[in-house]
């Protein structure tokens, strides 16, 4: 191999070979990790006379810079509603682009034969989503939508409709659906929910101002019917353009279901590797009904 | 090191004598699947050659593919040097403990009045400008340096070890460590002479006991040791000259690294308050002392 | 007329002393100069009234509302009219300083659907490495997920 295509690593390596046997002594650290800065005098790190002037002197509002001590210059500027008033009524998702999809099934963190969930990409640990700060599950970004390859079945709470496009020219399938905190909260981390022994949740239908983005077809939301998504998906096709393939359809949950093939209301043992499903009438009759989740408008 | 074209020919080579001398069937070594190789171009596939400790002269067996991830990882001595200060500090205990003045026996009184004496104004005989006073800002232990190294950067610290010892052609392979027939000290002492084996020699297998004659050579030779896999660090892998791995430690190696390597998340859990809010604050719920009031 | 010129100039000599006065300690009220920490939860509180003033973008950089853009607007001019309604960004120290005031939930970046802000997140054309305060690489994206190259073409924001 010639120098010039070498990488540094064999590089580094052929004036290893070269040189005499690595001892305990000549290991050290890179040259510069081990020393700070010092300081040249007491003085210096003081911003009054003495130490005892400063504690007992007058203290600046935080954020306080120059002038007024009664008005700062952060609190010279005009509210604006606009910018943080509604953050906690906001629904914020984590986005998931189809490049990032695309790499993921490459790096071979997921299998695109099988259906995928907020589960599956979570288990890649490549995400962190926190149910509890309003975090609602993936945006699906269309960073990437000219040349993504793989005909998936994928579930998310929220996508573009280019990036749903992107994903059904190949022959792929998207769904919008709702998780709410709880079922959300469980989906994210399967494995500690089922160690704790909770009862794999059910999942509540979403409140009232989501409740048309679901509905919506060309959302490809859950909640609405097969033969609208099927006109929506000929209706995209026709405007942008493409043939569409076959659909894959890996597998179908339920409404209320949160895990693919465990039904709401059962309990997991890991180490029975077995589900539990309720034999109580009145659990079983709560697990059955439908209910809303009234936790945010 | 063997390039990829020498590597080819001394294949054909060997399969040429192979095919002539017709000796064990180890040949299917070289073509080990390596999990997770990575795919490119310029990643060179390491090798090492597999022979016998049965006899003094080196008979090579075969070849075998070392995994790239492992014996092949750039020469970051930096982080060798962290894996070896962290060892030789970590169980470092200092139990030296200098009496203050209040600790010292005796001192309660004041020697003399404080005035008038033109003596120096003194509290107690035990004060620090005594001689045989207590100590003011003296070494007060019991004190540690214990810290732990990072997970990531002891792992990329064994395969650097591991790398160093490879490129160096320190790292030898040898298919079987257990219940070996010679354990006459000169034996080994020929064998070690025979076969270029450093000045120490660290021999690493994966079960937990040794026996044989490598048992008994290891106790009568002071500078041959025997280690399990589990016990692989960084410190004796530089410190011994020579390192020769077992073929069951070399497969249980690379599980080992590959699998810490490609682990998804830490291995420690993460106990943030957030998460253990709840149970904290439920914790006394289901106290009752019968006089004290509850503590929550 | 002449009533008036009194007036004002009896006031100037009224307030002469107390600006002249030069006060030894500012009473400003406790909790302004200290960092405040939540009793319940245990941790520090954004600073308020920088929130309602002020938007982080998830690029770091801050935002703000022209001030004094609703005063005597008549008698200003077009260009003024016009200018005035725009946001304003912090210079870099101001985002330092808003930033210390900040909790940790507030330094995240965030993403909406919908956003309204959604082309200020990131910045534009900008090919320089990016660097935070103590010398460390930032990347947009998971170097993990996405090298370099790919970053650049698809997300354009390195």
């Amino acid at each position: 191999m010639s120098q010039a295509i070498r990488s540094a690593k064999e590089r580094a390596l052929q004036i290893v070979e070269k040189a005499s046997r690595i001892r305990i002594q000549d290991a050290r650290d890179n040259i510069g990790a081990r020393t700070t800065g010092r300081q040249l005098k007491k003085g210096h790190n003081q911003m009054g006379h003495t130490q005892g002037a400063l504690e007992r002197a007058a203290k600046p509002p935080l954020g306080w810079i120059w002038g007024d001590f009664f008005r700062p210059w952060q609190r010279m500027y005009p509210g604006e509603k606009l910018f943080n008033a509604d953050i906690n009524s906001r629904r914020e998702y984590i986005p998931l682009s189809l490049v990032e999809l695309a790499r993921l099934i490459d790096l071979g963190w997921i299998n695109p034969r099988q259906p995928i969930d907020v589960s599956t990409l979570c288990a890649t640990q490549k995400f962190q989503i926190n149910p509890k700060i309003r975090q609602c599950g993936f945006d699906l970004t269309d960073e990437g939508a000219d040349s993504f390859p793989y005909p998936v079945d994928i579930e998310v709470q929220y996508a573009t409709q280019s990036a749903i496009a992107a994903v059904e020219k190949v022959g792929g399938r998207v769904r919008t659906a709702y998780y709410d905190v709880e079922s959300l909260e469980a989906a994210v981390n399967p494995k500690a929910w089922f160690e704790k022994g909770r009862v794999v949740p059910k999942r509540k239908t979403p409140p009232p101002s989501l409740m048309e983005y679901y509905m919506d077809a060309k959302n490809r939301g859950y909640l609405c019917e097969e033969a609208e998504i099927l006109k929506e998906r000929q209706l995209s096709a026709d405007v942008r353009g493409y043939s569409l393939p076959a659909e894959v359809k890996l597998s179908d949950k339920a409404v209320d279901q949160v895990f693919h093939g465990i039904p709401s209301g059962s309990v997991v043992s890991l180490a029975d590797k077995k589900v539990f499903a309720p034999t109580n009438d009145l659990h079983r009759e709560y697990y059955k009904n439908q209910r809303s989740d009234k936790l945010y408008s | 090191m063997l390039s990829r074209q020498i590597r080819h020919l001394l294949i054909s080579n060997r399969a040429l004598s192979t095919a002539t001398s017709s000796t064990s069937g180890s040949s299917s070594d070289t073509q080990r699947p390596l999990w997770r190789k990575p795919e490119s171009p310029f990643v060179q596939i390491p090798q090492a050659w597999v022979s016998s400790l049965e006899t003094i002269e080196d008979q090579k067996q075969g070849l075998v593919d070392l995994h790239p991830d492992i014996f092949r990882t750039s020469p970051r001595i930096d982080i060798l040097h962290r894996n070896l200060t962290w060892q030789s500090v970590y169980r470092n205990v200092q139990m030296t403990k200098m009496l203050t003045k209040a600790e010292m026996p005796g001192g309660g009184r004041k020697p003399w009045p404080q005035k008038k004496t033109g003596r120096a104004h003194v509290g107690s005989i035990r004060a620090p400008q005594f001689i045989r006073g207590g100590f003011a800002n003296g070494v007060r232990g019991p004190r540690t340096w214990f810290y732990m190294l990072p997970d990531a950067v002891r792992i990329q610290g064994l395969c650097v070890a591991l790398t160093l010892k490879h490129t160096q052609d320190d790292l030898h392979i040898v298919d079987n460590l257990q219940n070996l027939q010679n354990g006459d000290p000169k034996f080994w002492i020929d064998l070690c002479e025979a076969r270029n084996y450093g000045y120490s020699v660290l021999f690493v297998d994966d079960a937990d006991t040794v026996s044989g004659g490598l048992a008994e050579a290891q106790q009568a030779l002071p500078w041959l040791n025997v280690m399990p896999v589990y016990g692989l660090n960084c410190f004796s892998l530089i410190k011994y000259d020579t390192v020769v791995l077992s073929r069951n430690a070399l497969d249980r190696i690379e599980e080992r690294l590959l699998g810490h390597i490609h682990r998804a998340g830490p291995m420690n859990k993460k106990y943030r308050y957030m998460d253990y809010k709840e149970k904290i604050l439920q914790e006394a719920e289901a106290e009752e002392h019968p006089h004290m009031p509850p503590v929550v | 007329m002449f009533s008036k010129t009194a007036l004002t100039s009896l006031f100037v000599t009224r307030q002469a002393p107390i600006n002249i006065c030069n006060r030894g300690i500012a009473n400003i009220p406790a909790h302004e100069y200290h960092i405040r920490f939540d009793q319940r939860v245990g941790r520090k509180r954004p600073a308020q009234d920088v929130l309602d003033r002020f938007k982080r973008l998830n690029n770091g950089m801050w935002i703000h509302a022209h001030p004094g853009r609703h005063k005597l607007r008549y008698m200003k001019d077009e260009t003024w009219q016009k200018t005035s309604l725009y946001y304003e960004t912090c210079t870099k120290e101001q985002c330092e300083i808003l930033d210390k005031l900040m909790t940790p939930y507030w330094l995240r970046p965030k993403h909406y659907p919908n956003d309204p802000y959604s082309q200020y997140h990131v910045r534009h054309n900008i090919n320089s490495p990016r660097v935070d305060d103590r010398g460390n690489f930032v990347r947009e994206r998971k170097k993990v997920l996405l090298d370099d190259s790919t970053s650049q073409r698809f997300f354009n924001d390195c």
